[in-house]
């Protein structure tokens, strides 16, 4: 699970500074491909359980930034990929509530900008 | 007469038999009674379109010197495992005696279980509902949809239905028949009617690792009233010994007909409270209330909890459908998602890749060394 949360909060740096590049030179991104993204390497073990996955095989956003001169209209993504742990019961049942929060987020990301001109 | 009466140590041995016998005949209708009052309990289910609302407050004893040694534990190290439980336990600082509210509608047509809290002033829910032969999971912007037949691990939303099915038993049996249906097989095993009116009751697992104990006294009918309920052997977990709900608080409910518990509270080993749920209403809605809450959220439409359904992303897992729809600032992409037949890595796109190399490459070896041989 660790490794996850390691790997995801790479992502989002990335994504963030992408995304602050593109609003700072008024430039413009383009959505080049929506592929796999976290995968949950560890999956947990009891008493702790896979409760709920958000996105099981979550969307990867690849983005290329254009040079400037392009405007548009702002648009964000976000993209999430969650699991929440639950707890076997002592009736040996995978249960979950909100007290024992454990939710891991592996890729939030928001962009700001413009979609460019012809993107699909 | 005399004559025919038996010795002395055949009539001692025949007046006690009898004592013995009495009483374990009584115990064993007892028992059996005990047995059908926990069937009862196991297959009751709430009233046709009923909505019931419960609050739970959870009390967390965080010891402080346990946050402070994890957070050195895990200083400059991003990935270390401990970090989980670091994040656990500050949630548990910043929310300890926040009210969690559960809504549950339910009726034949489905159910919905709407879970609201709120984490660092941030309102959270996440909403779980079965409709027909479908289901879904709603966490805030994102929506799953399954077939309840097909439900995936980890999106197994028909399964969810055991946080409702443990909450209304404990509301409305003290917690009798919960367990039955579970990997564990709960079943009562012992039943004793004890002074001052009252009784006690066990429920054992298939294998006998864990006991649970239910005490408690009789209503005017003669029907059960559970006052508390014990884990009292856990041979294969431990931590569940000692763990108790004490039940208070009974009143005849009119849409329940019967005598529910209000307030209810739970405490771990050390006999301190760890958890206080409180029945706050139960009443009756009409169909159409309950098709409104149970239908699968479109997003923009009104949902009677929510309001406008607001989703970032759908992913549909039903097997007829497969795909998963990025809503945002207007634009809707939709994608197919991989079936699981699909290689899932680039790891086994390579390993593929190179087995599939490799065999060409030695074929055309095998070819070259033929093709020197002939000349």
């Amino acid at each position: 699970m660790s490794k996850n949360v390691g790997h995801s909060r790479l992502v989002v740096a990335v994504m963030a500074c992408v995304a602050s590049a593109a609003y700072a030179t008024d430039a413009c991104y383009q959505l080049s491909s929506l592929g796999m993204g976290c995968s949950w390497a560890d999956p947990p073990v009891s008493p702790e359980c896979l409760y709920d996955t958000t996105i099981n095989n979550s969307v990867d956003i690849c983005l290329s930034v254009t040079p400037p001169g392009r405007t548009g209209c702002g648009t964000t993504y976000k993209v999430v990929c969650k699991q929440k742990i639950g707890r076997l019961n002592e009736f040996n049942e995978c249960v979950w509530w909100p007290e024992w929060y454990q939710e891991t987020e592996a890729l939030d990301a928001t962009l700001s900008g413009a979609i460019c001109p012809g993107t699909p | 007469m005399e004559r025919g009466l038996p010795n002395l140590n055949t009539r001692i041995a025949l007046i006690a038999g009898l004592i013995c016998a009495v009483p374990a005949s009584v115990r064993g209708q007892d028992l059996a009674w005990f047995a059908s009052r926990w069937e009862e309990a196991r297959t009751y289910t709430l009233p046709e379109n009923t909505r019931i609302v419960f609050e739970r407050s959870p009390t967390f004893r965080v010891d402080p010197a346990e946050i402070d040694r994890l957070k050195k534990e895990v200083a400059g190290k991003p990935d270390h495992p401990s970090r989980a439980k670091l994040g656990q336990l500050q949630v548990q600082v910043d929310t300890t005696g926040e009210l969690r509210t559960s809504t549950i509608w339910w009726g034949s047509s489905g159910w919905r279980h709407s879970r609201d809290w709120e984490e660092k002033g941030v309102r959270k829910f996440f909403d779980v509902a079965v409709h027909g032969d479908t289901a879904w999971g709603w966490d805030p912007g994102v929506l799953n949809v399954v077939a309840t037949e097909s439900a995936p691990v980890g999106n197994d939303y028909p399964a969810m239905v055991r946080e409702v099915r443990t909450v209304v038993a404990e509301c409305v049996w003290g917690g009798m028949g919960v367990g039955t249906d579970t990997p564990i097989r709960l079943r009562p095993t012992a039943f004793e009617r004890i002074e001052g009116g009252r009784w006690k009751g066990r429920a054992a697992s298939h294998d006998d690792k864990r006991v649970f104990e239910y005490r408690g006294s009789f209503e005017q009918d003669g029907s059960l009233r559970v006052e508390q309920s014990e884990c009292v052997v856990s041979s294969d977990n431990p931590s569940f010994v000692g763990r108790t709900v004490k039940f208070s608080n009974f009143v005849y409910d009119s849409v329940l007909q019967r005598q529910v518990s209000r307030e209810w509270v739970s405490s771990g080993q050390t006999g301190k409270e760890d958890t206080r749920t409180v029945l706050k209403s139960v009443e009756s809605i009409s169909e159409n209330d309950l098709m409104r809450a149970i239908v699968v959220p479109i997003a923009g439409q009104q949902d009677p909890v929510r309001g406008e359904v607001r989703l970032e992303i759908v992913q549909d897992l039903r097997p007829s459908s497969m795909t998963r729809t990025l809503l945002a600032g207007g634009e809707t992409i939709t994608e197919p998602l991989p079936t699981p037949n699909e290689p899932k890595s680039s790891t086994a796109q390579l390993l593929a890749w190179s087995i599939g190399g490799a065999v060409i490459a030695v074929l055309l070896a095998v070819r070259i060394v033929r093709g020197r041989g002939r000349t």
